[in-house]
């Protein structure tokens, strides 16, 4: 190396180093950062709030109605049912208590078995996809238009005994 | 005991690092005001001596930081890593300023023209000939001979081949000794 490189080596060598900046940017980053925390968890959690407090509404609601079609159903000394889903925190685990009060009801006519399976496989799935997606708010509506399909026929299989 | 303040330093940040993993933005703000001189005059330097562009860049590098600081597994020294994390954000913003490549070859080629020798002159001489190479020549420039990065090291985070990072450097010398002569 020539003194010459030697010197241009130094010279740029001496340029490093820290600079401040020429005024404080902390407000600036901190506001930035407050910013998106406040945007973050506000959206998702409420979503999931409202999807799981539906999620646990409507296996509430079903399960006193699976109670009435169990009452009737059932031998006096049966008429004590419990109907109060397993959680109130978790809309899953309530709605596969009530998939349990289901199971009690489900129709011996013949006529109406195949149906009451195909229904019992559907909730299935939904509910499992509701484990995966515990915001999706369409998904609890789908299980519910799924669990009055399968209270009608718990009556229609009720009527026909 | 030379090694025992680095140490210290070192063993400050974790415990700021961890308290900031954990949502303390007060440990954060300690872990910028003891950084940002270090990662601000890199990216200073990167961009040519602009300040206003610096100061937003060295912002995007805090806010990137805190980000990404679930990331840090403190295998290396927290202030290598946002060190890194500046000079990405530097050269990132470089990377997304357009078609500027015709134009440099330009420069380039220009300054290519001759082995000017080394004029020594003031700092200020310097740091104004280097912020006035074209961006990708400057950052190779910086990175090398300013920062100390290898070829490889520059290379990947540039996106281009380690003899393209030799040749840019060659060049980029070349300019900076014209400019340095023309201001003589």
């Amino acid at each position: 190396m020539s003194e010459h490189d030697f010197q241009w080596r130094r010279q740029l060598r001496d340029l490093s180093g820290p600079a401040q900046p020429q005024r404080d940017l902390w407000l600036d980053i901190a506001s930035r950062i407050e910013a998106e925390q406040a945007a973050v968890p506000v959206a998702a959690p409420h979503r999931r709030r409202w999807a799981a407090g539906l999620a646990v509404a409507a296996s509430v609601a079903l399960a006193v109605l699976v109670a009435g079609v169990l009452q009737r159903h059932s031998a006096p000394s049966n008429t004590v049912v419990a109907v109060r889903p397993s959680t109130k925190s978790d809309p899953v685990a309530a709605m596969a208590a009530v998939d349990e009060q289901f199971k009690q009801v489900r129709t011996q006519d013949p006529r109406l078995a195949a149906a009451a399976v195909e229904l019992d496989a559907a909730a299935e799935e939904i509910r499992q996809m509701l484990q995966q997606q515990p915001d999706a708010v369409f998904l609890v509506g789908l299980l519910n238009r799924t669990n009055e399909r399968r209270l009608k026929l718990a009556r229609m299989g009720q009527a026909s005994s | 005991m030379p090694e025992s303040a680095p140490a210290a330093a070192a063993a400050d940040d974790g415990a700021l690092v961890r308290r900031s993993m954990s949502g303390d933005i007060r440990a954060f703000e300690l872990l910028y005001r003891k950084h940002v001189g270090r990662v601000h005059g890199a990216i200073l330097r990167i961009v040519g001596m602009n300040h206003a562009r610096a100061e937003e860049l060295t912002q995007d590098a805090f806010v990137r930081a805190w980000q990404k600081l679930s990331g840090f597994r403190f295998e290396s020294a927290f202030s290598t890593w946002l060190y890194r994390l500046g000079v990405n954000v530097a050269l990132m913003d470089l990377r997304g300023s357009g078609n500027e490549q015709a134009v440099e070859d330009e420069v380039l080629e220009f300054a290519a023209g001759g082995d000017v020798p080394f004029c020594a002159g003031e700092r200020a001489d310097l740091e104004q000939a280097v912020a006035k190479l074209p961006p990708r020549a400057r950052a190779v420039l910086v990175l090398h001979d300013v920062e100390g990065w290898k070829h490889e090291e520059i290379a990947s985070e540039l996106g281009m081949a380690v003899g393209s990072s030799k040749a840019q450097l060659h060049r980029a010398r070349g300019l900076v000794r014209k400019l340095l002569g023309a201001a003589a």
